[in-house]
């Protein structure tokens, strides 16, 4: 007793002396997965995916060679001996062979679900397998999502029926309604129709959907599955029929909202990309206007829509656009931004080769000059290609206003580009290297303002530009209305405290907030923001050797312009090379003047419309026949 | 069509091309020299020496046009491989030279007028370095930029020779005849080697569409660079008369400072340097260019790219080489009788061979009939 009472005295003070570590689980540590390619003595061993695969042409080779073999001695044995024992025996025999060809079929599925990608086997007869095939694709029972219902249809024979559809992507009313309550309702039709012959009358007779087609292998299925249609398979037939039953939820059609217009179409791409599609359709009704869907992404599969007038745009410019779209080799493509990264010319270099927008009224009018258009499900926004510099500077606006006002605004917006290039830089090359250029008043007013700051004239502007940057960066992130009214106040008190501060001078916060402005006259975002970029460039430049660094950089900018190209058309086209005038480049002529259609875009059909488009001015007789 | 020769240049890529070699040096003191020389009747001499290239291109032209390939093609069949070097070669010297003079004079104007407390050999770096790039981009990139800000630079001179309408002394002009009519014919001829950048044309003609492109483009490139020079000249002279323009190195510079049109526009020669870096950048690009272009040629390289850091480095190098502006003058002067056998000598030689050739083919032709 008092022995026990000093071990636990003695364990006592141990715990309070003694540090014990708190108990705690075992931390979590994520381990790097062992690679495949092992390399033993400098020598490679093929990876686990490739070993697999030989074991099983291995299993496969010496199953044929067995069936084979079996099939010779069948036929041998049926011609010699007592057929009775004989038909046993083979019976057995073909047994064993069939159960072994059932455990080489499960291995082989198991191998070609595990690397995730899209299976391409051919749908079995046997629907038991497919039910494996499907199980072992979509890992279930553990995957929730896919649900697999097993029905019986038709009475003489009753006829095994699987309905597989991804439950959220699918619209339950339609599966309800034009797929199950008809299936199971055949039970009471007295039909006997087998083999392929059933299928087609399946439905022909029996579907009351919109779209519902034929299948033969995996792949097939799966895309369906994945995109919200619901796949049937039937017992004894190798195909299965993919019935649209898609009603996921999305968003509505909205308004713009990074291409605000004050006259034009108030409508915007949604997320999807059907109802994206039949936007356009709705405003350009050309029968030859042709939607082509490519799939994309081994493991995403999106559906790619690649758009274009057949009787104006450009064979081979169509085929380009398929080709490095279809070729695309990636798991997963969800935004049209990286798609775009896939199928430029130059993904490089900071000028957007696509026109990026989310109007369906932009779209239809490029694509009736001979353009292409392209779109991702999942994205609000399409691709229209190819572009030259020259459209990236037209706003969507420009021909729902007054011709002139129209050019007066476009002389703006490129003034406002050019000031959102080279104004800090030349304000910094004047100031500090040329000063003799600046007028004697206002080269006292600049010195009197500078005269406190300590910083010289580049720390100035690179401090404004990246308070600048901070602050339009910050309006985004802040989530609602607050955004703008913080970016605001932050950058009004910023620009009064840092000039009370002496930090900066006010001609400083003028140059870069007209410079900031200038740069939201570019119509295309993405055009902006290779113009702020390179703007930093011009500020190194002219820090570097003033007005001569801005002169170098300014030429080399434009020889680095006219050296891109957007799906192998010039970017700078049609100034350089020079082409014809289709009478809207800089500025616009009258709708009426424009009878060709983008010489560079090499259509099909160049007359847009007739010289005398207003045929009203030529028709002899005035006023309708109420005068007559 | 390879990279070389794109095939798909046109006559505005053309004219840029020529007129951007061609028209830097009337901005640098060979204006100044030779008003000396000729006085009053300068003009004459600029129109002679328009013309003389022009022709010369036609006989080239000729000479291009029954042989399909390149320059060196055509020479080969008409003076053999070794004559074909010995020409191709003198050209690529005089592009290459003409491109490092060029530099130097530009890098050492710049330091009179704009960055005066910088090392020339910086500025010569940095303007060879964006030649370089201009080169890499390629020629339809360098003749494309051309002919965008061409307008624009040309125009700007316009208007500087428009603001000194105050200044113009229509009495400087006379003596009409200036140092005799003689002397401003020879100095003509002998000043038509400054006009070897027409060349460029034959050079590439692979690059450009077709001969008609090609005639068209030196037609309107000479044309144009004719006008500017006689319009340059006589308000140069006009304005500063034949002694005090003589003693001027740097002419455009010198009467953008005279324009005065109120007192916040009274200094616009700082601002002009931007026109003056444009024309020089794309002189030294262009030589640049064809004198790559011909020793890739010669050498049958695929593409022009990994030769054009080189040829930036050893036009740097060269005109890095003169100690001193008088020095790079005088070899500015010596530089002209270069020019002048690469203008007359070998394009005559040609056309004698190619007209020789054909007529004798014709003789052929007409006996066997």
């Amino acid at each position: 007793m008092g022995k026990r009472m000093i071990s636990n005295l003695i364990t006592g003070i141990k715990d309070v002396l003694v540090y014990q570590p708190p108990d705690q689980p075992t931390p979590f540590v994520l381990v790097e997965p062992r690679t495949e390619k092992e390399e033993i003595d400098g020598e490679f061993f093929p990876s686990a995916a490739v070993t697999e695969g030989i074991r099983e042409l291995e299993f496969m080779i010496n199953y044929a060679k067995k069936l084979d073999t079996f099939m010779q001695k069948s036929s041998k044995d049926l011609r010699s001996k007592e057929k009775h024992e004989v038909v046993k025996k083979i019976k057995a025999e073909f047994e064993m062979i069939q159960t072994e060809w059932k455990e080489i079929k499960k291995h082989t599925i198991k191998n070609h679900s595990i690397d995730g990608m899209y299976n391409n086997t051919v749908i079995s007869t046997d629907i038991n397998e497919n039910q494996n095939m499907l199980e072992s694709i979509y890992q279930l029972p553990l995957n929730k999502d896919v649900v697999i219902r097993s029905i019986t249809i038709s009475d003489q024979p009753k006829i095994k029926v699987l309905i597989v559809f991804m439950d959220g992507l699918i619209d339950k009313k339609i599966i309800n309604m034009t797929l199950l309550e008809p299936l199971m309702f055949m039970k009471n039709s007295k039909e006997h129709v087998q083999g392929e012959d059933f299928i087609s009358f399946v439905m022909e007779e029996c579907l009351p959907s919109g779209q519902a087609s034929r299948v033969g292998s995996f792949r097939e299925v799966q895309q369906a599955i994945n995109t919200g249609d619901a796949v049937v398979f039937f017992d004894g037939a190798g195909e299965a029929v993919t019935v649209e039953t898609k009603g996921y939820e999305h968003r509505s059609i909205g308004t713009p909202t990074t291409e605000q217009s004050v006259r034009g179409s108030q409508n915007a791409f949604t997320e999807v990309l059907r109802v994206n599609t039949a936007l356009i359709r709705t405003m350009l009704h050309a029968s030859d206007l042709v939607t082509e869907m490519i799939p994309i992404g081994a493991r995403g599969h999106s559906n790619c829509a690649v758009m274009y007038i057949k009787s104006i745009a450009n064979e081979e410019l169509v085929e380009e656009v398929k080709r490095r779209v279809s070729s695309i080799s990636t798991d997963i493509i969800t935004d049209s931004g990286i798609l775009e990264h896939f199928i430029e010319d130059f993904p490089r270099n900071p000028f957007p080769q696509t026109l990026s927008t989310e109007r369906p009224d932009r779209v239809a009018i490029h694509l009736s000059e001979g353009r292409v258009a392209i779109f991702i499900d999942g994205s609000p926004f399409g691709h229209i290609l190819p572009v030259s510099f020259f459209t990236l500077m037209h706003s969507s606006d420009d021909f729902s206003l007054n011709l002139y006002y129209t050019n007066m605004l476009r002389l703006v917006r490129w003034f406002g580009a050019l000031l959102s290039l080279l104004m800090p830089g030349l304000y910094l090359a004047i100031s500090t290297f040329h000063q003799e250029a600046i007028p004697t008043e206002l080269l006292l007013s600049i010195a009197a303002a500078r005269a406190q700051v300590p910083f010289p004239t580049v720390v100035e502007i690179l401090f404004m530009e990246f308070s600048f940057e901070l602050i339009r960066e910050g309006g985004l992130r802040i989530p609602g209305i607050l955004g703008s009214t913080i970016g605001i106040v932050g950058a009004l008190i910023l620009g009064q405290t840092a000039v009370t501060a002496k930090i900066v001078s006010p001609i400083m916060v003028i140059v870069i907030a007209l410079t900031g402005l200038a740069s939201y006259s570019i119509p295309d975002y993405r055009l902006a923001s290779a113009f702020r970029l390179s703007r930093f460039v011009f500020v190194l430049l002219a820090m570097s050797m003033g007005l001569i660094g801005v002169a170098c950089g300014f030429l080399l900018f434009i020889a680095m312009l006219c050296s891109l190209k957007s799906f192998g058309m010039p970017y700078l086209a049609p100034l350089a090379p020079k082409t014809v005038n289709g009478g809207d480049i800089i500025f616009r002529s009258p709708a009426y003047h424009q009878k060709r259609r983008p010489d560079a875009l090499n259509t099909k059909d160049e007359i847009r419309q007739k010289n005398t488009s207003r045929t009203w001015i030529t028709d002899s007789s005035k006023g309708g026949n109420d005068h007559e | 069509m390879n990279d070389l020769h794109p095939g798909k240049l046109g006559v505005a890529d053309g004219i840029a091309l020529v007129f951007g070699i061609v028209m830097p040096r009337v901005f640098l003191s060979t204006i100044s020299n030779l008003i000396q020389q000729d006085g009053p009747i300068l003009w004459l001499a600029m129109v002679i020496y328009t013309i003389i290239p022009l022709i010369i291109l036609y006989m080239m032209a000729y000479v291009h046009k029954g042989i399909t390939g390149d320059i060196f093609i055509v020479c080969q069949k008409l003076i053999g491989t070794i004559g074909a070097w010995g020409i191709l070669l003198s050209y690529s010297i005089m592009f290459l030279s003409n491109g490092a003079l060029i530099l130097r004079l530009y890098s050492e104007y710049t330091l009179l007028t704009a960055l005066p407390r910088v090392e020339f050999q910086v500025v010569i770096v940095w303007y060879a370095v964006s030649a370089g790039i201009l080169c890499y981009l390629g020629i339809e990139a360098l003749t494309r930029t051309s002919y965008i800000v061409m307008p624009f630079s040309i125009a700007a001179i316009g208007m500087i020779l428009l603001l000194l309408i105050p200044f113009y002394i229509v009495y400087n002009l006379t003596p009409w005849q200036g140092n005799g009519v003689m002397q401003a014919v020879q100095t003509g001829i002998k000043g038509a080697g400054y006009n070897v950048g027409v060349l460029a044309l034959v050079f590439l003609a692979p690059a450009f569409q077709n001969t008609r492109t090609i005639k068209k483009a030196a037609l309107y490139a000479l044309s144009y660079a004719g006008m500017l020079r006689v319009s340059f000249i006589l308000v140069y002279t006009m304005v500063f008369g034949n002694a005090v323009g003589a003693e001027k190195t740097m002419p455009l510079f010198e009467l953008a400072r005279l324009v005065y049109l109120n007192q916040y526009l009274q200094r616009i020669e700082a601002l002009f340097i931007v026109v003056w870096v444009v024309f020089g950048l794309l002189a030294v690009a262009g030589s640049l260019y064809v004198g790559l272009y011909l020793l890739a040629v010669l050498l049958k390289l695929p593409t022009l790219r990994p030769i054009v850091p080189l040829g930036a480095i050893l036009i740097a190098n060269l005109a890095m080489m003169p100690p001193d502006i008088g020095y790079v003058l005088e070899v500015d002067q010596k530089l002209i009788t270069l020019f002048d056998v690469g203008i007359y000598v070998f394009p005559t030689l040609l056309f004698i061979m190619a007209w020789w050739k054909k007529r004798r083919g014709k003789l052929c032709t007409s006996a066997s009939s």
